[in-house]
């Protein structure tokens, strides 16, 4: 079976990263950067949490990449330590206390400038517990079936599929009014 | 709403843009880390509760040493050649590392003090390039001899300041902390001071 091209040119950049090239790393960093930064974004909702948890997860990456073993697909290894990072942070912000009052403070305070209709969802996707957003993320933003995403949040299958019935309700509840709104019904 | 409205609804949270200098602090915060051996079972050590306060507790003892002034200075006093200086530096820096196997950070020069940044745990002991990097302001000279891929503590000013600093593979310097990055390519002030940094032997 012949392996696609560009699978064969990232295991070959990954094997020289894992051999200390940064070259090769800089070349991962900068192909898998943007999308690690979206994920972060989705999952955090904050400009600054998702610079931080990008740049974590990356720094993670590098000192881990002599366990990388290939068994996972190394984007698929990438979003996993970032929804490790994304739950760190996370628990840290719930010791601080940090309110979801405060976070949104923080976010709108961010200089972070939305629509109307992406406010409405960054609010609805805030009011999510954190794995079923990391699930919603995924699935719908990152376009994985619910196996991969199981294997990525290390949970049953059955659970990210339960997580999305779920949180499509809570979603489409929350959202009406904006569709509603956007329509100028 | 029917589902396609609903995917529509949810396309509409964009991503604001990367600010281009924490991606570059990132990747080289990245590389830092690369070049440091790291144990095989790190990999899963991200979700280990605990983990950030004992890095954070790996912060650096600083132990003054006076008797080490001796060494630092004593073969520079007498010659302005460059080529000497860097190669009692070297020598320093070297004994230092034997005395402080795999623990050693940093070894700085302040104000006739020799201090000797310690980390808590040894690391196992790797061959990277040793380097001095240079701080100076209004007659302020404070300097620094460590290896490619530390992390260092200074006090400047009264302020501390953490840092990794890494030789790239132009033999250039960075350095990386918390909220500046600075690279001999990009020489701004750190903290109100100069800046500069070479490879140990290479002027600087």
């Amino acid at each position: 079976m012949n392996l696609p091209e560009q699978t064969l040119d990232e295991a070959r950049l990954v094997a020289e990263a894992a051999a200390g090239s940064t070259e090769a790393f800089s070349e991962l960093f900068n192909r898998y950067h943007p999308m690690i930064h979206a994920f972060a974004y989705r999952l955090s909702l904050c400009p600054a949490e998702a610079a931080d948890i990008a740049q974590d997860t990356f720094i993670q990456a590098a000192r881990s990449l002599c366990s990388f073993r290939g068994e996972a697909s190394f984007k698929g290894w990438l979003y996993m330590i970032a929804t490790n990072k994304g739950r760190d942070r996370h628990r840290q912000q719930v010791r601080r206390q940090k309110l979801t009052a405060d976070y949104t403070l923080l976010q709108t305070s961010a200089g972070d400038v939305v629509s109307a209709d992406a406010a409405a969802v960054r609010d609805a996707l805030a009011g999510l517990p954190l794995d079923m957003r990391a699930t919603v993320t995924l699935v719908y933003y990152e376009g994985m079936n619910h196996a991969d995403a199981a294997r990525v949040l290390g949970c049953a299958e059955t659970t990210v599929s339960w997580r999305i019935f779920r949180a499509k309700q809570k979603l489409k509840k929350q959202l009406r009014p904006c569709v509603a709104g956007g329509r100028h019904d | 709403m029917t589902d396609p409205d609903f995917k529509k609804t949810l396309s509409t949270l964009t991503i604001p843009p990367v600010d281009p200098a924490l991606r570059e602090r990132g990747l080289h915060r990245a590389l830092v880390a690369l070049a440091q051996p790291q144990p095989a079972d790190e990999a899963h050590s991200s979700a280990r509760a605990g983990q950030p306060f004992w890095r954070a507790s790996l912060a650096v003892l600083a132990v003054v040493f006076v008797a080490g002034l001796v060494i630092f200075r004593e073969g520079r006093e007498g010659s302005s050649a460059g080529q000497k200086v860097a190669h009692d530096d070297a020598v320093t820096l070297a004994q230092m590392q034997e005395l402080f196997p795999g623990q050693l950070n940093a070894v700085i020069e302040h104000d006739g003090a020799v201090q000797l940044d310690l980390a808590h745990d040894a690391v196992p002991a790797v061959t990277s390039q040793p380097l001095i990097v240079q701080f100076e302001s209004g007659g302020h000279r404070l300097r620094v001899l460590s290896y490619s891929g530390r992390s260092i503590t200074l006090q400047l000013r009264g302020a501390t300041l953490t840092f990794e600093v890494m030789v790239t593979g132009g033999g250039g310097i960075v350095l990386s902390g918390n909220d500046f990055v600075w690279s001999s390519t990009h020489p701004d002030l750190v903290a109100g001071y100069r800046v500069q940094a070479s490879p140990l032997g290479s002027p600087l």
